[in-house]
């Protein structure tokens, strides 16, 4: 067995933007040592030709394995024997590890009697950025639907009929944990998720932004509700969930929010409208992490869009407007269908505080489908 | 430099004439963040240009400028006036400390290296109540999914400090950020906050 080893060290005073960068075939027990006050000294250069600069006295370095992403098998040791110039403490590395893994492509085209490679990004927490990890994926591969599309194990598909069809692979890859726990972790690159949406009851006790819903509105309760908060009015509470599959699926997925139309009315007179406008929520009222609070798989989204006039008069200011809701990984990549909803509210401010008004029909509500943005939603 | 008018800022930053508000707003909208940056160290809010201060900032807090830190952090008690449709009363999304105070928000995106300013702004007696608020719910939006190790932090630095008055803020900053953990994890906030060690 060959493995290489990487060392880099990352020049502190510089914030870590500049790396001195060490490589060295290794064979089986065999180690590599380095002197880094003669490097120093010396002003040997790296492989780029970098060279640390002789007043360097602290800084960082991480050891990479080359040749193996998934299970590392290298073992770092230190000996500290000259202080004079520089600092030095003993200490246990912890593992970067792998704390997402995606595919390539989601979707892939195939074409008939054609193939198309895939494979899996595996998201470095240390590097801050996704790695190609396909290896350790390899021999896992299926196809659900082998008569529209096969796959072998390295991930080649081959198109056998016109449609459409799910492949899936799982593998391990190390987890990101503290020392001594370095664990291997099962990541399955296939995520996907349904958007359901609650509009009654209060916050899932899971959803990580429950606290600063409960600080916009004055309560944790969904639907018609008079917020009390901040900017008081009347509102519409709602919660968009993605589950997501697998449900111990560990990265990131973020719920996003999309106005297909909408118009706002100061009684019958429209003054205002937009249409297709992405409206994704802050990060502060959703809760982008499928397992925080023992949510299992699930994600959220706290949403209440709804009025709050200005001032006291006997006008009715109204808004009607169609949505759509989706998941998505970090990237981008959409990993759910739509969930397409539509919200009216009707208000009025009066000496008492708001009041909704219910002269129109079904009106103050939320549900799923769509409405005329008329004013009276027919 | 702060306190200088709006036009003469952007006079000197990016343009050689004054030009309407309205077109200061939209040539600051895709100015570099330096100079985005620039802008927001001269300026002083007021009614006139509030939008436009609140633009740059959402504009610094999306680009990540971590460079802004210590601006931003100076102007956690800027509250943004209503723009857009919510001059008309429309509100599409709930309105919390990220959406009304821009400066909370770009904090939060920009991430954990904002931890030191805004400690800062917690144990500085010259803060705003507001600033300090604001503080405690980004510090909190920071560790939103380990609220418990966030205020054990807090803790640990109101333990570490031996000036009574800035022991005095971060337990004040302390407690108030347990407010900012879920009902299911409020006993083990609570504990955290009250651990003396």
């Amino acid at each position: 067995m060959e493995r290489q080893e990487s060392l880099e060290e990352k020049d502190c005073m510089l914030q870590g933007t500049q790396k001195y960068q060490l490589q060295q075939t290794l064979q089986p027990d065999e180690q590599m040592w380095i002197d880094l006050g003669k490097l120093i000294r010396e002003h040997r250069p790296d492989k780029n030709g970098n060279a640390l600069p002789p007043d360097l006295t602290s800084g960082s370095y991480e050891l990479r394995d080359l040749s193996n992403n998934g299970v590392g098998a290298l073992f770092e040791g230190k000996i500290t024997y000259d202080k004079t110039y520089g600092h030095a403490a003993y200490g246990c590395a912890t593992c970067c590890g792998y704390n997402a893994a995606i595919g390539w492509y989601n979707p892939i085209s195939v074409p008939v009697l054609d193939t198309a490679e895939d494979g899996v990004w595996g998201y470095n927490v240390c590097e801050g950025d996704y790695e190609d990890t396909s290896t350790s994926f390899y021999y896992n591969w299926n196809s659900g639907s082998p008569s529209i599309v096969t796959v072998d194990s390295y991930g080649t598909h081959t198109g056998q009929s016109v449609g459409s069809a799910t492949s899936n692979t799982s593998g391990q890859l190390e987890s990101t944990a503290h020392y001594p726990i370095c664990p291997l972790k099962s990541f399955s690159p296939a995520v996907t998720a349904v958007v359901s949406q609650r509009t009654s009851g209060t916050v899932s006790s899971d959803d990580a932004a429950l606290s600063a819903y409960q600080s916009v509105e004055g309560s944790a309760n969904l639907g018609a509700i008079i917020g009390t908060g901040p900017v008081p009015g009347c509102f519409i509470g709602n919660e968009a969930i993605g589950t997501v599959t697998p449900s111990n699926y560990t990265g990131n997925v973020i719920m996003h929010r999309f106005i297909l139309n909408d118009a706002t009315y100061e009684n019958y007179t429209q003054i205002a409208g937009v249409t297709n406008e992405d409206d994704t929520s802050s990060p502060s009222l959703r809760d982008d992490n499928p397992q925080s609070g023992g949510a299992a798989g699930k994600v959220y989204d706290l949403d209440a869009p709804g009025q709050s006039p200005q001032q006291v008069d006997t006008n009715t200011y109204r808004y009607r407007g169609n949505f759509y809701a989706y998941a998505t990984l970090p990237d981008g990549t959409r990993i759910s269908p739509y969930y397409t909803y539509y919200v009216r509210v009707s208000c009025r401010k009066t000496p008492s505080g708001f009041q909704f008004i219910n002269d129109v029909s079904n009106d103050n509500k939320i549900a799923a489908g769509t409405t005329a943005i008329t004013w009276n939603a027919q | 430099m702060r306190g200088l008018p709006i036009c003469s800022v952007l006079s000197m930053l990016l343009v050689s004439s004054c030009p309407a508000r309205g077109q200061e707003c939209e040539v600051l909208r895709t100015a570099t963040p330096d100079k985005q940056l620039s802008y927001l160290k001269a300026v002083k809010p007021n009614a006139g240009n509030a939008e436009c201060v609140a633009l740059v900032i959402q504009k610094l807090g999306t680009e990540k400028y971590s460079a802004a830190i210590d601006t931003l952090s100076g102007m956690l008690d800027f509250r943004r006036p209503p723009m857009g449709r919510e001059k008309q009363g429309l509100y599409l999304h709930a309105q919390g400390i990220w959406e009304i105070y821009p400066a909370a928000g770009a904090l939060a995106i920009i991430g954990t290296d904002s931890k030191p300013a805004l400690l800062a702004v917690m144990k500085s007696g010259t803060s705003s109540t507001i600033a300090r608020e604001n503080a405690v719910f980004v510090w909190m939006e920071l560790h939103k999914y380990e609220p418990v190790l966030g205020i054990s932090q807090l803790a640990r630095e109101e333990n570490e400090t031996n000036d009574p008055s800035i022991k005095s803020r971060l337990g004040w900053a302390t407690r108030q950020s347990v407010q900012w953990c879920n009902p299911a994890d409020q006993a083990e906030c609570r504990r955290a906050a009250a651990r003396n060690p």
